[in-house]
């Protein structure tokens, strides 16, 4: 009966209670909105990342990562792809030539990074090919010689169009510099800046034949996997197939890079000279070093010492969208818990009115026998049912506004220069998760609870017999 | 008869004040079962102070009260309300209902508060409500009452609880004649049916005729006491 009792109270005073309804409810629309808004901005960077840019998981040579030489190429990369293509949670598998090279349109050279692609396996692994409008080319499906696709703002940097001609100057495997005429096939536009400007992509075979590779000699494999997949324990399989590491000079210098304790680089170098270690070795070494290890840390010993293939999944690969993912987190708890701490106070004075209006009914109540630690539980049930009022308001409104404008999106088109040069669309569809919503009414009910506390102490420290006469 | 209620050289003295105000001064008394007794005086004679002491809403500054045998000047806070939920009943002046629940769930209440059975809240509820006259009324809150219907209500939820005695704060001071003969007649009845003892603090001379003992203070102290 007191839930019930408690219930009806806060409608005894049905304007006050709204007052305060309306005012959870709006903070929250506002704080749930831009959450929402915040996330459906990263969650399409990561998916155009991954689908776009990255792919899924990436392997390559691990030395190639600390300088990318044309000859750094994974050994037996078309026997890996094949044994990667068996795996049921991967889509598509390609193999990359990856080459720094500079471009020149004729009015002045421009660093860029050429990716050799299959036309075919790379359509798989990346949808960069619907970024190319009809009017500006295609994927690789011209006639010209040496085809070559490049971004608009390249382009225009450049100053070419479809059809023109450029010239890449890069390195051979043998080292030798080589010069190269190749024609605009097509021209895309991400909604990134900067990966725009940097990559442009020729056929892996033109490449071959022109800087000695062999057919299945690639510097990158991306896989794309079914979008539930769990990337951590594909890329562990991954990992325990091609992770090879070193403990020897060179690595151990990649070790004092890191500035770890000495007791780890003390560790290591005892173990020195051990050589070819696989994934499952180098985690027991890991696990007897002196002292506890954070998973970061434990991943940068790793990366320390391998001498075989890096597998990264795009958390490695683009750490500082990770980083963004996990601060997303913390950001709802931040927006959301600022939003409530400022509401809170209204609900203290909120409920301190009440109980000063009903000092009279509290009296009445531990007269007739309701102890202390019940009427405290009906003025912090009071609070919470007000909370949670103003709350489920705020929830339903912001489902409801979110479920609409993801559908719909917000186009930012104004600010598209700022949101691009980050890599960030300018048409965002904002997304909250169930449990997002499960932590909001978590975060309400606390408030609730929290701003009980001070009037329902006030409550209990009525002296009946006076609250009872009182006014 | 036995004695439910004891009291001996009771004093309470209020020091909050300018000047300390000794309202009960030296009070002796006692109550037995079934007793209907009014306490009357003029204002500020100690009949409240005396009512609070009782019932345990107020601690005496000294002297002893003894409930059933059991002094309850050591109690503590909690064995206080503990005391007043299974032993005491208590009707207002200002009736002091809870506004959001209806007559009946007024009355089931303090029956929840002692974890009685739904359906032994719901009978007993029934049965008081029904014997104050109320039968039409149960699913009607307060603010659709009238004041003498109120306070019916009250002395139902007193009665509640099963209670030793009800104290009743001059329960007819807000009333009119017609409903404070009502009023007088109801409690009159239920403390022949259930034998619960009734002490009133009153200035009210209905009540006063109604009252088989009267008992008169006098700056804290017992004046007169006469069984009628």
């Amino acid at each position: 009966m007191i839930i019930s009792i408690a219930w009806k109270n806060i409608w005894r005073n049905k304007l006050r209670s709204f007052v305060v309804l309306f005012a959870i409810a709006i903070g929250l629309v506002a704080g749930i909105l831009s959450v929402a808004v915040m996330n459906g901005a990263l969650r399409d960077r990561i998916k155009i990342a991954i689908k776009t840019e990255i792919g899924s998981i990436q392997l390559h040579r691990a030395d190639y990562l600390n300088n990318a030489e044309p000859d750094k190429t994974i050994d037996n990369a078309g026997e890996i792809i094949k044994k990667i293509e068996e795996n049921q949670d991967v889509i598509a598998v390609s193999g990359r030539l990856k080459l720094e090279a500079m471009i020149n349109g004729g009015h002045g050279p421009r660093g860029a990074m050429v990716l050799g692609v299959n036309p075919d396996s790379e359509k798989r692994v990346s949808d960069l090919y619907r970024y190319i409008p009809d009017s500006l080319g295609g994927w690789f499906n011209s006639d010209l010689r040496n085809p070559i696709i490049i971004s608009s703002r390249l382009a225009d940097k450049l100053k070419v169009g479809l059809n023109n001609k450029v010239q890449l100057d890069f390195v051979n495997k043998q080292g030798e510099a080589i010069a190269a005429i190749f024609r605009v096939c097509g021209i895309f536009q991400t909604n990134n800046s900067i990966y725009d400007e940097m990559n442009v992509f020729v056929e892996n075979s033109i490449l071959q034949k022109m800087l000695g590779f062999d057919e299945n000699e690639f510097h990158q494999i991306v896989l794309l996997t079914k979008e539930d997949a769990d990337l951590d324990s594909i890329s562990t399989v991954l990992k325990r197939k091609y992770s090879a590491f070193s403990i020897n000079t060179n690595t151990l210098q990649n070790l004092g890079n890191l500035k770890v304790d000495s007791s780890i680089v003390d560790y290591f170098s005892a173990n020195q000279d051990l050589v070819s270690l696989n994934y499952g070795q180098m985690l027991e070494l890991l696990k007897k070093t002196p002292m506890v290890l954070s998973l970061q840390t434990q991943k940068d010993i790793l990366r320390a010492f391998e001498s075989g293939i890096t597998v990264m999944t795009w958390e490695d690969a683009a750490p500082e969208m990770a980083l963004t993912s996990y601060w997303m987190d913390w950001l709802l708890y931040i927006f959301v818990g600022i939003i409530l701490l400022a509401l809170g106070f209204g609900i203290v004075n909120t409920m301190l009115m009440v109980v000063l209006e009903r000092v009279k009914e509290f009296g009445m109540l531990m007269a007739i026998g309701m102890n202390r630690r019940r009427v405290y539980l009906m003025v912090v049930l009071e609070t919470v049912f007000l909370s949670l009022a103003g709350g489920v308001t705020g929830i339903v409104i912001s489902s409801i506004l979110i479920s609409w404008l993801s559908k719909s999106g917000i186009n930012l088109v104004s600010l598209a220069e700022g949101f691009n040069s980050m890599g960030y669309s300018t048409l965002i569809y904002p997304y909250i998760g169930l449990e997002d919503y499960i932590k909001i009414v978590i975060m309400v009910i606390l408030t609730g609870v929290v701003s009980a506390l001070y009037p329902a102490w006030k409550a209990i420290r009525l002296n009946p017999a006076d609250a009872v006469r009182s006014e | 008869m036995s004695k439910v209620i004891e009291i001996n050289k009771l004093n309470k003295i209020y020091t909050e004040t300018a000047v300390p105000v000794h309202a009960v001064n030296d009070l002796s008394l006692s109550f037995e079962q079934g007793e209907f007794a009014a306490i009357v005086g003029p204002s500020g004679c100690g009949k409240t102070t005396l009512l609070n002491l009782i019932g345990g809403l107020d601690k005496p500054t000294d002297g002893k009260i003894w409930i059933d045998g059991t002094d309850i000047t050591t109690f503590s806070i909690g064995q206080l309300t503990d005391l007043r939920l299974w032993n005491i009943g208590f009707v207002f002046q200002a009736y002091n209902l809870i506004p959001v629940l209806t007559a009946r769930e007024n009355v089931e209440f303090i029956m929840e508060l002692q974890h009685k059975s739904k359906a032994e809240r719901r009978a007993r509820a029934e049965e008081l409500l029904v014997a104050v006259g109320l039968a039409d009324r149960m699913d009607v809150r307060p603010s659709r009452m009238s004041g003498g219907q109120q306070q019916r209500v009250a002395v139902a939820r007193a009665l509640a609880s099963k209670p030793k005695f009800i104290l009743a704060d001059e329960p007819t001071a807000n009333l009119d004649s017609s409903s404070t003969e009502t009023l007088l007649n109801i409690m009159e009845e239920l403390n022949g049916k259930e034998g619960t003892t009734f002490i009133f603090s009153t200035h009210d001379s209905r009540v006063m005729k109604k009252a088989r003992r009267i008992i008169t203070l006098e700056d804290g102290k017992v004046l007169t006491d006469n069984i009628i």
